[in-house]
């Protein structure tokens, strides 16, 4: 990073190459939309590019920085879409095919994947971060500004929705 | 063992951190274990959160950024303005590194002349001795 704070390009495309699958996976699960993720992975590269300076080492680990960074973007585009009639049905949470559309042994996955896009904003995101994006709990509280035990609350209310679905399709 | 550490905290254990138990606390994932091993509601609680967990995987693949985005990123960060990095090198930084003895010296001046002021007074009350004062005299006096 101090290499890309001096505007270092081949450290940048490290920085870019180490990151990029996670950040972008991040966006997708987060947008359910190919397009907007990959849009919003370059948008939170190009901040990182720009805003480099800001970042402080050992006051936030940079993975830390740039999911808080992805995140926002995502929250960006989600009101952007909510104030706008453009809005891609397929791409908005829950808006997969319905169960009766979908074979029986797809019934349950659907039912949870709309229950995961029902779920508040930061409730999902905090799943997200913890269970694919492999973080920890200190971890992804940083990225979303909260404290460890506030992030875990939204943790366990996110479980127990979920679980609850899952045992209606017992 | 924990006091009070129940299936109910057991349950909360696996809301809060999932069903792996390498992501359990420290301080409690010995007691989980045991409770895990002793308790079949504990174990019931542990198959749901894994079931959970497992169907989580399941719903949230892993996607592999398009082709060329890598690419894209790179090439499109922009290069400063090669005009912007010798305003800020050659012009403003000296600007600034000159002023700063101004400045400094501005705030201190300031600081000190009303410090200065007291000490003065409280000097000339404080040395001044009896002969000194012996032209004054006090209004009530008069």
């Amino acid at each position: 990073m101090a290499r890309v704070k001096n505007r270092d390009r081949e450290a940048f495309a490290v920085l870019v190459d180490r990151h990029l699958d996670g950040i972008h996976a991040f966006n997708f699960r987060l947008t359910r939309n190919a397009d907007d993720a990959a849009d919003l992975a370059q948008e939170a590269f190009l901040r990182v590019w720009t805003k480099a300076a800001t970042w402080k080492p050992g006051r936030v680990k940079f993975g830390t920085w740039l999911h808080r960074i992805a995140h926002n973007l995502c929250i960006d585009l989600h009101r952007r879409k909510r104030g706008t009639d453009d809005v891609d049905v397929d791409t908005l949470d829950g808006a997969g095919p319905t169960p009766d559309q979908a074979p029986a042994d797809d019934r349950l996955r659907n039912a949870l994947d709309e229950a995961l896009g029902d779920l508040p904003e930061r409730q999902r995101t905090a799943l997200l971060l913890c269970h694919r994006q492999n973080m920890s709990n200190r971890e992804a509280a940083a990225v979303l500004e909260v404290s460890v035990d506030a992030l875990e609350s939204l943790l366990a209310r996110a479980r127990r929705t979920l679980r609850r679905t899952l045992h209606e399709y017992r | 063992m924990k006091p009070n550490f129940d299936e109910h905290q057991f349950e909360a254990l696996l809301d809060r951190h999932g069903a792996a138990s390498a992501d359990w606390p420290a301080e409690v994932r010995s007691q989980a274990l045991e409770m895990l091993k002793s308790s079949p509601e504990a174990r019931r609680l542990h198959a749901d959160a894994q079931r959970l967990d497992d169907a989580l995987d399941d719903i949230l693949p892993n996607v592999a950024p398009p082709l060329g985005l890598r690419t894209r990123i790179v090439a499109n960060a922009p290069q400063r303005d090669a005009w912007l990095d010798w305003l800020t090198v050659r012009i403003w930084r000296p600007v600034a590194l000159a002023s700063l003895p101004l400045v400094l010296g501005f705030a201190f001046g300031a600081n000190f002349a009303d410090d200065t002021t007291d000490l003065e007074d409280q000097l000339l009350v404080a040395f001044a001795d009896a002969d000194s004062l012996e032209g004054f005299t006090l209004a009530e006096d008069i």
